[in-house]
């Protein structure tokens, strides 16, 4: 193997962990920012109803500890699956509650507003981000063990 | 083997989440402030659906329709607002 072909492969290579890391920044920062939006309405939603409140606590802890765990790649086994499961879980929970409602939470769906509609809408792409980090772990490890 | 081979991936810093998590925050708390007192989101689950008014605004309504005070009531009564008094029961 030449030197020219081995540059090459590390040029590509440190790409590769480029486009992961990148994928790793979106992923922090929705689970972030969705942490941010939740713990600043816990207390307006305590004011509605202490299971709703609680359910946002809920939230806003999980998401901030998905974003902890997920920007650090020692975690990678597990973190990404548990990040992009929380936003997928929330994101479904937010659109339920505005068109069927939620059991013993919501009983009558509530109106569609923007803030809401912009953080699901960042959650879901930021599960997109976190499947996509996912499977080129896979695809990784897949080309290692060749 | 892997990660010499995958390149070596970074960690995000966690001063970037943490200025994410806060600027959002502070984001949804306003916005959220802003709603509520527009009467336009809110939490009032005696609102209707979309499209039909809040009921804020039926509360508006209605409190510039009925006479709250006597010298409005005498000023309906005296032809200030027609329909109004119509609704208000003073046409009699």
């Amino acid at each position: 193997m030449s030197q020219l072909t081995l540059t090459g492969a590390r040029a590509l290579r440190a790409k590769q962990a480029w486009i992961d890391t990148g994928l790793r920044y979106c992923l922090t920062a929705v689970c972030a920012g969705s942490a941010g939006v939740h713990a600043a309405l816990i207390q307006p939603h305590f004011l509605e109803s202490g299971l709703l409140g609680s359910a946002f606590t809920a939230a806003a802890i999980a998401l901030a500890l998905a974003a902890l765990a997920v920007r650090q790649p020692r975690h990678d086994s597990w973190a990404i699956v548990a990040a992009t499961a929380t936003l997928c879980v929330i994101a479904v929970t937010y659109m339920l509650s505005r068109s069927t409602g939620i059991p013993l939470r919501i009983v009558q769906p509530e109106h569609v507003d923007p803030l809401g509609t912009v953080t699901t809408a960042a959650e879901l792409a930021g599960a997109i981000c976190g499947a996509v980090l996912m499977s080129r772990s896979v695809l990784m490890s897949r080309k290692d063990e060749t | 083997m892997r990660s010499t081979l995958a390149g070596r991936q970074r960690s995000v810093p966690l001063a970037f989440a943490l200025v994410i998590a806060i600027i959002a925050g502070v984001f949804a708390f306003t916005t959220q402030r802003e709603s509520a007192h527009a009467g336009v989101l809110g939490h009032d689950h005696s609102v209707g659906p979309v499209g039909l008014p809040t009921a804020a605004e039926v509360a508006f309504r209605d409190q510039m329709l009925r006479p709250p005070t006597p010298m409005r009531a005498i000023a309906y009564r005296f032809g200030a607002n027609n329909n109004a008094r119509r609704r208000s029961g003073l046409h009699r």
